[in-house]
């Protein structure tokens, strides 16, 4: 049997995470945390949830167990569960999975692992630059390149990091300097992404939460982004696309 | 191992080529290369836009509303986009390969796709049932498409539609194999005949040559392709040249060849599809009446009073896979079975008589079991009283054959003859149709018709829209609605899998259509799903229909 209690927080955003990218999902209850990995069908991106023990609540694992999870299902079980409230998670065996709030009991029926998509090894990418910076600003700067193009350029060089938006006729830059960013390597790297999948994934992010870019040229993105308080990791890798000539 | 891409880049070579005997080097060159086994299996029926061999139950599933999905899915391109597309190239493998071209977008990953990794996935996507099998279908579909590159898109759109586009035929597959592995024809023909399996053809041919092609031998289980008849005009000018001809009633009904051994029967109709669980209660009586270990050739009637009931009743219960049962009491059926080709060995090579003896010791007949009764003559005067007895029976003419014939699998020769008393029609493939008007906006009305060229492209020849009863366009409208590729206002085009038999008042001459000729008054006769795309008639059989005309009129 596995326990696991966290708060309300950490199960929203890492199930939010996911839906970003896949409809079912493998979780591994593992002796240091939980665990989850996939790419969405048309292999663009990557997620990749990890739920350290140490940032549980509480965590017991007497055998380590691989189950199938309706991620549509628990996000909207998720979305009802409120941030500071206590989440218990059970699992007796692979079929049930008991999720209890407040004065709820939700028991979940799962899906066969071997009926989901095969987990992704994740590549090994030689990438760059690094910046950290505030979440919050970085879903700000999405959310207003989504208003006038469905693509966007990251860009880094000695002055500072970039995103810039360009549609039929606006422009948007976003800027920060070295003194603005909380870290920043000032190494050279500029790749374009869809934003359709970026404002996905902003969606976990909220100000004050930490994020890590990795970038490169013309080459996926590593986003590490820090969310419950630090409690949860989600990292996305995300596939350029091509700048037209 | 031989990668998808290889494939695909031989394919839009030969996709060029309209010299059959090029065409047929290039791909004994092609297949000689193939070093795998399993490769050159897959190759041979992939070239012919198959998955399996036609005879295989296994069906992949996936029909042109599945392709859209994992296109968009893979592309994020939306649909009417996609049907766009469609609409510029008319062909869903080009505004695949088009797609694929447009994507800005780059992957993670990508998998190289092998002939094996393909067949792998669709033997997969085949044994796929119940809920949320579409769902994984698309998965699949979406996994193959995310590694292909657009050329390989183009030619896996169009294999798992089952339609290539190359103009390879089974001609084409029978001279490549010859000539790849120094084989004649008539020998790899035969192969085939017994086991309706050019993959398994190939792949022996090239393992143990002409001694192993001639060593292959008719399968319990496996069909075997069936023989056919010509039609003869005059009863006097058979019999003249049969001498003796051994008489049976040709019953309007559906042929089926029955498979009994190793405790299990196993039924194909006459396009070798396995229809064994559309006819329960032949298996169970063939159980009772028939000797283990045989191969038994037959026609199943359906009967209602004592009279056979239309053929389209028999199609109707292959075509059914629910609901058994309760056409089991609708449409009660009759096996007359009339050859034997197997009882323990082969008995294709005996002449008829000694397999009608054959035939008759196998069988004890039974309410729904019987042997098809048999006159010996050489009496045109008892051919015509039996000729008149059988169509007033309500069939369709006599069969006339010669006594000392061999069973010549897949041969319409003169072996066997039919006398019929209908005129004759046309076997056309349906490519496309149109909505109705009004209120009969929500049927098909009309139905476009193409014959096929030697290469087995197919070409126009009209459009047929009377002699359907509203019952026949409302089964129709169910029947062709997950073929359609896509539709213009009212126009739809159809992935072409039926054929319809037509009638037709003339042949006429006409720059309308790409076949050159157009049919004047058509009429829709029947359905006929017995029969598939390459048995539809050719542009040649057309053209000769159309000179006789002018003979018949005198001019």
């Amino acid at each position: 049997m596995i326990t696991a209690i966290m708060g309300g927080d950490v199960i929203r955003a890492v199930t939010r995470a996911m839906v970003a990218l896949v409809s079912e999902a493998r979780f591994h209850f593992a002796e240091d945390g939980i665990h989850s990995r996939a790419v969405d069908p048309a292999n663009v991106a990557m997620v990749i949830v990890d739920i350290p023990k140490e940032h549980m609540e509480a965590y017991s694992v007497d055998e380590e167990k691989t189950v199938g999870v309706d991620i549509n299902r628990v996000y909207d079980i998720a979305k009802t569960i409120k941030k500071k409230e206590i989440v218990e998670i059970t699992l007796e065996d692979e079929s049930r999975m008991k999720i209890r709030f407040g004065s709820v009991e939700y028991a979940l029926s799962l899906i066969d692992p071997s009926a989901i998509r095969k987990e992704p090894k994740v590549p090994n990418l030689e990438l760059p630059a690094k910046v950290v910076l505030d979440a919050g600003e970085f879903k700000k700067a999405i959310q207003a390149a989504d208003k006038i193009s469905d693509h966007v350029v990251f860009r880094s060089d000695e002055t500072g990091f970039y995103i810039e938006a360009e549609g039929d006729v606006d422009k948007i830059v976003f800027h920060m300097s070295e003194a603005e960013l909380i870290e920043f390597n000032r190494a050279e790297a500029r790749s374009m992404f869809s934003v359709e999948y970026l404002k996905e994934f902003v969606k976990i992010a909220e100000a004050g939460d930490l994020l890590t870019i990795h970038l490169g040229n013309n080459y996926p993105v590593r986003l590490v982004f820090e969310v419950a308080d630090g409690k949860a990791k989600v990292e996305y890798i995300l596939a350029p696309r091509i700048e037209a000539e | 191992m031989l990668t998808f891409k290889e494939f695909a880049e031989f394919c839009s070579v030969i996709e060029k080529i309209s010299s059959t005997l090029e065409l047929t080097a290039r791909i004994a060159a092609f297949i000689r290369k193939v070093e795998d086994d399993d490769d050159l299996y897959n190759v041979i029926h992939f070239l012919m836009g198959r998955v399996f061999p036609p005879w295989d139950e296994r069906e992949i599933g996936v029909g042109v509303g599945l392709i859209y999905e994992a296109l968009r899915q893979v592309t994020g391109v939306s649909k009417s986009r996609i049907e766009q597309l469609i609409k510029e190239t008319g062909d869903l493998g080009l505004a695949a390969e088009k797609l694929l071209k447009e994507k800005k977008q780059t992957t993670l990953f990508q998998e190289e796709l092998t002939i094996k990794r393909v067949k792998e996935i669709f033997e997969e996507m085949a044994k796929l049932s119940g809920e949320g099998s579409q769902k994984r279908r698309v998965m699949l579909l979406t996994d193959l498409y995310v590694s292909a590159t657009p050329v390989e898109t183009r030619y896996l759109t169009r294999l798992i539609l089952g339609e290539m586009r190359l103009g390879v035929g089974e001609g084409i597959i029978r001279d490549a194999i010859a000539r790849a592995f120094g084989i004649d024809s008539s020998i790899v023909e035969r192969a085939y005949m017994l086991t309706n399996d050019y993959g398994r053809v190939a792949v022996v041919a090239k393992k143990e040559g002409k001694d192993g092609l001639m060593k292959m031998k008719i399968q319990l289980h496996y069909p075997v392709k069936m023989m056919l008849a010509q039609v003869t005009e005059s009863v006097d000018e058979a019999l003249k040249e049969m001498k003796e001809a051994a008489v049976e009633w040709k019953y309007d009904g559906s042929r089926v060849q029955v498979h009994y051994g190793d405790g299990k029967v196993t039924i194909f109709s006459r396009r070798l599809e396995n229809v064994t669980s559309a006819l329960p209660e032949i298996v169970d009586e063939v159980k009772k009446c028939v000797r283990e270990n045989v191969i038994l050739d037959g026609e199943v009637i359906a009967v209602r009073d004592g009279r056979p009931m239309p053929f389209q009743q028999v199609l109707r219960r292959f075509r059914r896979k629910h609901e058994i049962s309760k056409a089991m009491e609708r449409i009660p059926l009759i096996v007359y079975f009339f050859d034997i080709l197997y009882d323990g060995e082969t008995l294709i090579d005996l002449p008829l008589k000694e397999r009608r003896k054959k035939l008759e010791e196998v069988i004890s007949e039974s309410e729904i079991i019987k042997v098809a009764q048999q006159v010996v003559t050489s009496d045109p005067k008892v051919v015509e009283e039996e000729f008149n007895r059988a169509i007033e029976a309500g069939h369709e003419g006599l069969m006339l054959k010669r006594l000392d014939s061999p069973y010549t699998p897949g041969k319409r020769g003169k072996l066997w003859l039919k006398l019929k008393a209908v005129m004759e029609t046309l076997d056309l493939v349906v490519v496309g149709g149109e909505w109705g008007e009004g209120k009969r906006s929500h049927l098909l009305s009309s139905f476009e018709l193409a014959c096929r060229d030697e290469n087995g492209r197919l070409l126009r020849v009209g459009k047929v829209a009377t002699g359907f009863t509203d019952e026949d366009l409302e089964e129709l409208t169910e029947l062709f609605k997950p073929l359609i590729e896509y539709e213009e206002g009212k126009k739809v085009v159809f992935q072409p899998k039926y054929l319809f038999e037509v009638a037709y008042q003339e042949i006429q001459k006409s720059p309308k259509y790409e076949s050159g000729f157009a049919l004047r008054f058509p009429r829709f006769v029947r359905l006929r799903d017995d029969k598939s795309v390459e048995e539809a008639d050719t542009l040649e059989r057309i053209a000769k229909l159309y000179e006789m005309q002018f003979k018949s009129k005198g001019g």
